[in-house]
């Protein structure tokens, strides 16, 4: 790559970064959603209590400091507030995970079929068309119906339901990238396929793939909270989200911040990931941001 | 020149983003007479479609207009929506630059006609449909009353065109605004269309919107020059293509192949680009293209004055005509 | 048009045969699956199962088999349920859960474009903003969180509605269609929005204000139908969301639909009810998918002519 290519590449991207921080929501949510994603990680260390520890002196008890229970305790006395952030380390991970193996499947087969393009290109498009009818929060309860439930069927089957959209989505970024004029100049300067795909075509489609990837993630754990609370998806000794709002919802009456507090804290992630998705796309595709 | 019917004075616009304040007219002063056929060119950006959408209120809600239009006496920019809307379509017509993009996808033709007539004239039906493909026939559609049932796809550019044009007819219109109708069509139809839109203006104003001073010249009596959202020259057609006042009319005459000067020579075009509308440079607009430019030119906006009788000009050149 | 149709319902086949094929072939892999001879299952049933999937038979016999029954409607017998075939269950199920999908996706069609008109036409005034920061709290708010938060406040301390249950009462469908529609009245409504707003700057409809037409005939007339068709084609995936709600929406209000034998049966792990309910609904999801692209093409002239054009160069 040439000087004046990179040097023109890293302006893009710090204009996007500038963009991104005029976007007010968006750039507060990043804060916000480093911030969860932080006490998720330490949190747990810091209160006396531990993930399966009970509380015999305090069972379904309210939000306290003399305690140390910050949030609480479930119906069996559990500490709320460790229970929270360990069950927000297991969503936040199911969501980057899967939403990586939605990426790695989406992209390579999204940059293959519009790569080749023609023939295949259809095909495999057809393929995606016919996969997109399907309901598939049905087929993952199948698969963990059938071959157990761990973490691991958690990632690759959420991950293998949402690549479609990120497939069609670089499909067509690589079938436009293709046949611009830079991707012709270098082919006639002697660059190899290989370099054009990687020094080309990746680069140029980074900007919807980070965009698209953004808001995969609240929908990934979306799934999984949907999955553990019906009680098909994370088990005991692990928690999430999706649990704790199915144990909260069982306890509510007596006891609603069960519900209410690992409610909020999702609510409050999606939100927050849905704000950043908006702003990234506004920050990286000015086209469709700017108002005329 | 009769009592004006369309009368625009000091007519400004500007649209707010969220980047810049953009000013697509700068103070635009016009008089056009009943019956009067006026061409207004320019290169694209110069402000001549904004004209004719501020003209009749299509702006979008970003846009800040100042001034007077006034239209048969009535001042368009103050006057209550309703009334806009009784006169809009009815005696002020227009017609857009692209009718594939300008009539309703998923309307079909005889409908959108129709409605037109429904609406201001409160014709039943039928007589709206006999009005409509009587008006197919007179623009020359082929087939006419087949066509009413029609969806705008189905149809070729020209056909869109014409439909456009009777479209505009529909109410009689006293002033009919045409916005580049020929840019989007192939060349071999622009002849049909241009000869249609001399005969439908006939009996009324014709505003003709175009980036060709030779095809305005072609339908128009009176035309006007704009540049960077401010006339810069209006004269009669004579005057314009004998006694070019303006340094850009003159560039704009030898940009043209075949018409000035000896065969062989390189095509000659104006050097350097229009400014870019959210930067717009002091003094006359155009004098960092203008090869006659001194000082003066780029600090002080030449105004509008008259060089002779009906001709104007905007330009701090001597009057060597 | 019929051509159209029927062109679209034999490119739903091959879907509909992946799905069946699919699911065949995952009951027979499964561990442990109904066919592991050395999970303990009653012998009635084991009986049953050799009746209905013909288990002494090579394994293609057995699929055709299979495809043979589920054309007749019949999805074997439950592993659970003794004395229920999968069929019977879903039958007794399907009454109430469509009953409860259709006014959820009622009124999200309904309430999610008007709020999605609403808020186009103020663009950018402060009941825009309301409107649609309201939508978007229904979308990060998962109807499994909506579910119990609204019966916390309505049944438990309000007193107002019941917490759970299902009748033929009012009172008993008002909880559960909310909290199922809350989140694609907020999809509809936000696709409402940009759909109009980018309508309204279009070419034709600045036709349509030039003409001299009044704001209600350019909405009505001009542009319904426009706006009207992302939303049209999201009522596939609407349908799907509402489906794959129901499930859970059943679950929490205790409501006897096919979404609570659907998460009993994966439970349990009763492999023929779950395959049953999948297959059921797929096939389902489709046909409604298949009626919207019927729908689409007839409010886009474009679309269906396109069609037309393709089937006749096809013919020739």
């Amino acid at each position: 790559m040439s000087f004046e290519e990179t040097q023109g590449m890293q302006k893009n991207w710090q204009r996007a970064w500038l963009r991104l921080r005029h976007h007010r929501a968006a750039f507060a949510s990043l804060g916000v959603l480093l911030g969860i994603t932080l006490v998720c990680l330490l949190g747990p260390a810091l209160s006396p209590w531990a993930l399966d520890e009970i509380d015999w002196e305090s069972i379904a008890a309210p939000p306290s400091w003399e305690g140390a229970h910050y949030f609480g305790t479930d119906a069996l006395g559990r500490d709320l507030f460790v229970r929270s952030l360990s069950g927000g380390r297991i969503s936040l991970l199911v969501g980057l995970v899967a939403t990586a193996v939605s990426l790695l499947i989406g992209v390579l087969y999204g940059a293959t079929a519009g790569y080749l393009g023609g023939r295949w290109d259809a095909l495999m498009m057809r393929v995606v068309d016919v996969l997109y009818a399907l309901p598939f929060m049905f087929f993952v309860i199948l698969l963990m119906v059938f071959f157990g439930r761990s973490l691991v069927l958690i990632f690759v089957a959420i991950g293998a339901v949402e690549w479609l959209t990120m497939a069609r989505i670089v499909r067509g970024q690589a079938l436009s990238v293709r046949h611009r004029g830079f991707v012709d100049a270098a082919r006639l300067s002697g660059a190899s396929e290989f370099q054009i795909i990687r020094r080309h075509i990746i680069p140029n489609t980074l900007g919807p793939v980070i965009v698209y990837a953004t808001l995969t993630v609240p929908q990934v754990i979306l799934f999984e909270s949907f999955l553990s609370f019906l009680g098909l998806g994370v088990q005991e000794p692990l928690t999430s989200w999706g649990v704790l709002i199915a144990e909260g919802a069982q306890s509510m009456e007596s006891a609603p911040w069960t519900l209410l507090l690992p409610a909020s804290l999702l609510a409050v992630t999606l939100l927050a990931l849905n704000f950043l998705g908006d702003g990234l796309r506004d920050a990286l595709d000015p086209r469709t941001g700017t108002p005329r | 020149m009769s009592r004006s019917l369309l009368w625009l004075d000091n007519l400004r616009l500007s649209f707010c983003t969220s980047e810049a304040q953009i000013e697509a007219l700068r103070g635009i002063n016009l008089s056009l007479g009943a019956g009067e056929r006026l061409g207004i060119v320019g290169e694209s950006g110069s402000g001549k479609s904004q004209l004719c959408f501020a003209t009749l209120g299509l702006l979008p809600d970003n846009a800040q207009v100042s001034g007077r239009v006034c239209f048969d006496g009535i001042d368009l920019l103050t006057a209550d929506a309703q009334t806009v809307q009784r006169l809009r379509g009815n005696q002020l017509a227009m017609i857009f630059q692209d009718p594939m993009s300008a009539l309703n996808p998923y309307l079909t033709v005889g409908r959108q006609l129709t409605e037109v007539l429904r609406w201001h004239e409160r014709l039943s039906r039928r007589a709206a449909q006999a009005r409509a493909v009587d008006l197919l026939e007179r623009v020359r559609l082929p087939e006419a009353s087949i066509r009413m049932r029609a969806y705008p796809h189905e149809l070729s550019g020209g056909m869109r065109q014409r439909v456009m044009i009777a479209m505009a007819l529909l109410c009689e219109p006293r002033l009919l605004i045409a916005d580049e109708p020929t840019t989007a069509l192939d060349v071999t139809v622009q002849t049909d269309i241009m000869a249609l839109l001399q005969t439908a203006s006939e009996r009324r104003a014709l505003m003709l919107i175009s980036h060709d001073l030779h095809l305005a010249a072609g339908v128009c009596q009176r035309i006007v020059v704009m540049y960077a959202g401010l006339f810069v020259e209006i004269g009669s057609v004579e005057d314009l293509f004998t006694r070019p006042a303006h340094p850009y009319t003159r560039g704009l005459l030898r940009a043209v192949p075949g018409h000035q000067g000896p065969a062989r020579e390189p095509l000659y075009s104006i050097p350097g680009q229009p400014p870019q509308p959210d930067q717009i440079p002091q003094g006359c607009a155009f004098a960092p293209r203008c090869e006659q430019a001194f000082s003066r030119c780029h600090h002080e906006l030449p105004p509008l004055h008259e060089i002779r009788a009906g001709h104007w000009r905007a330009c701090h050149l001597d009057a060597a005509l | 048009m019929l051509h159209f149709a029927l062109r679209r319902l034999f490119s739903a086949v091959p879907t509909l045969f992946l799905i069946v094929t699919l699911a065949f072939f995952l009951v027979r892999w499964a561990p442990g699956g109904p066919f592991d001879r050395e999970r303990p299952i009653p012998p009635e049933i084991a009986a049953n199962l050799n009746a209905s999937f013909h288990l002494d038979e090579p394994l293609w016999r057995q699929y055709l088999h299979y495809l043979a029954n589920l054309l007749h409607g019949d999805f074997g017998p439950s592993f659970k349920y003794q004395d229920y075939s999968v069929t019977e269950l879903i039958w007794q199920g399907f009454p109430v859960s469509l009953q409860l999908g259709a006014s959820a996706m009622l009124i999200a069609v309904l309430l999610g474009l008007a709020m999605g008109v609403f808020a186009a036409l103020r663009r950018n005034h402060w009941m825009d903003y309301f409107v649609m920061s309201t939508a978007m709290l229904g979308i990060v708010i998962p109807n499994f969180v909506m579910a119990p938060v609204l019966g916390l406040i309505f049944g438990v301390y309000l007193h107002w509605l019941p917490v759970g249950g299902w009748g033929d009462e009012l009172r008993y469908r008002i909880l559960p269609v909310i909290a199922l529609s809350l989140p694609q009245v907020a999809y509809i409504a936000r696709l409402t929005r940009a759909s109009l707003i980018e309508v309204l700057h279009s070419a034709y409809i600045r036709t349509a204000r030039a003409k001299g037409l009044p704001l209600r005939k350019i909405l009505l007339q001009h542009a319904a139908r426009p706006t009207l068709l992302p939303v049209i084609s999201y009522l596939g995936p609407a349908t799907a969301a509402i489906v794959t709600g129901s499930v859970v929406i059943e679950q929490i209000f205790g409501i006897p639909g096919i979404g609570r034998y659907f998460v009993q049966g994966a439970l349990n792990r009763d492999y023929t009810l779950v395959m049953g309910v999948v297959v059921f609904y797929a096939v389902l999801i489709i046909l409604l998918n298949l009626l919207v692209d019927l729908l689409y093409a007839w409010l886009d002239p474009r679309i269906r002519h396109a069609q037309r054009d393709a089937a006749l160069t096809h013919v020739l």
